[in-house]
């Protein structure tokens, strides 16, 4: 990785995770507050479920409290360990749940399941990008969380974390240039 | 992402466009992080300060857990300096352990959203189905204690940052042995004490 701020942010993560592996849940939230919304969305893209969403979730960063002293940062991007755990605790719940007859039912109408091999390929790309945006400057990333997932204007995030609005502006299009740029390095495919 | 300008480009459009393909516009719910906390609450040596509407529910979800009735959840972290000069001090000594010792410190205790800051030393384990709470006192108050949050200790040092009850003429604090799921009113034995100065 040649880029100094996903360098710096790698570093912030390895930090807190040697934190949450003393003992420091203030480390893990401060980690649940750069990336949980993240995790969340792309559980909810692979599992289609907000409850299933909400359990792969706390499983995900229960995992990293427990696991943390395996944590090895010089092996693998924790923004990577996290949706590969997510991804795979996902797939799980998923699987669980399609045991369920009274629950398969509500999900999925006889006749309309989807192709495995669609599913596959879909959280790959889910896993790409939800990769790419946790790994954008915590300022462009707190942004773009407010402004994507929690739908505020611009204006009212401007008011909320007290920057000025041009501020706010900037981060954003900062973040989708990032985002852009980071396509190479995560295949992102932006002319579908 | 509702935009305040029009001056979005083309490329952010496509990119926008291909976040929502791929991440739905979804968030967690608020009280995720509490679910999360509560499962690994036993394990910390510290642990975020949580509002008091939040702590009851995280003490649910640890009661419902450990199977275990009511136990009180804690509201601790030690933020780093800058709450400024303390307003007062009480030096806290050990009651029913002589050996614990420590320190509180009140800061913006004239007002509401005040804190207090205490560091303790020495603290041995509370006895099985036990807890410690924490109380304060206040002179205007006669001698009805006000419970303010309560741990129970992972290590002999303790360092919590907790709310006060509002703005006040603080007399004393007190650390109460409880125990679990039992009577919410201080249970007359005292782990230690102090008085403010």
């Amino acid at each position: 990785m040649d880029d100094p701020a996903l360098d710096q942010a790698a570093a912030l993560d390895a930090a807190a995770v040697a934190r949450v592996a003393g003992g420091d849940a203030v480390a893990l939230q401060e980690l649940y507050d750069r990336y949980g919304k993240v995790v969340y969305s792309f559980a909810y893209r692979l599992t289609g479920d907000a409850t299933l969403a909400e359990e792969c979730v706390q499983d995900v960063f229960v995992a990293l409290w427990r696991r943390a002293a395996d944590f090895d940062p010089t092996r693998a991007k924790l923004t990577t360990w996290l949706f590969i755990v997510a991804r795979n605790r996902a797939v799980d719940l998923g699987r669980q749940k399609a045991r369920r007859p009274e629950l398969r039912d509500d999900l999925e109408p006889a006749g309309s399941a989807p192709d495995p091999a669609d599913l596959a390929a879909g959280a790959d790309e889910a896993q790409r990008v939800a990769e790419a945006m946790a790994e954008l400057p915590e300022e462009q990333l707190a942004v773009l969380r407010l402004a994507y997932f929690d739908g505020l204007s611009h204006a009212e995030i401007a008011e909320l974390i007290g920057i000025p609005l041009g501020t706010v502006k900037g981060r954003v299009r900062l973040a989708l240039e990032r985002l852009r740029s980071l396509s190479s390095h995560y295949d992102l495919q932006t002319d579908q | 992402m509702r935009s305040d300008s029009d001056t979005t480009d083309e490329a952010d459009h496509e990119t926008l466009a291909h976040l929502e393909r791929a991440l739905p516009r979804v968030s967690p719910p608020a009280d995720m992080f509490d679910r999360i906390l509560a499962e690994i609450q036993p394990e910390a040596t510290v642990i975020p300060l949580r509002p008091k509407a939040q702590r009851r529910r995280v003490v649910a979800a640890a009661a419902t857990l450990a199977a275990v009735a009511a136990v009180i959840v804690v509201a601790i972290v030690w933020r780093g300096n800058g709450l400024g000069p303390p307003d007062a001090r009480a030096a806290i000594a050990g009651k029913s352990d002589a050996a614990v010792t420590g320190e509180a410190r009140l800061y913006g205790s004239n007002a509401d959203g005040g804190t207090v800051r205490v560091a303790l030393r020495d603290v041995p384990p509370a006895p099985s189905g036990h807890h410690y709470e924490v109380w304060v006192l206040r002179r205007n108050r006669g001698s009805q204690m006000e419970a303010i949050g309560s741990f129970t200790p992972t290590s002999q040092t303790v360092k919590l940052d907790l709310p006060l009850p509002g703005a006040g003429d603080y007399a004393a604090l007190d650390i109460s042995i409880q125990q679990d799921g039992g009577s919410p009113e201080h249970s007359n034995t005292s782990l230690a004490t102090g008085a403010f100065s």
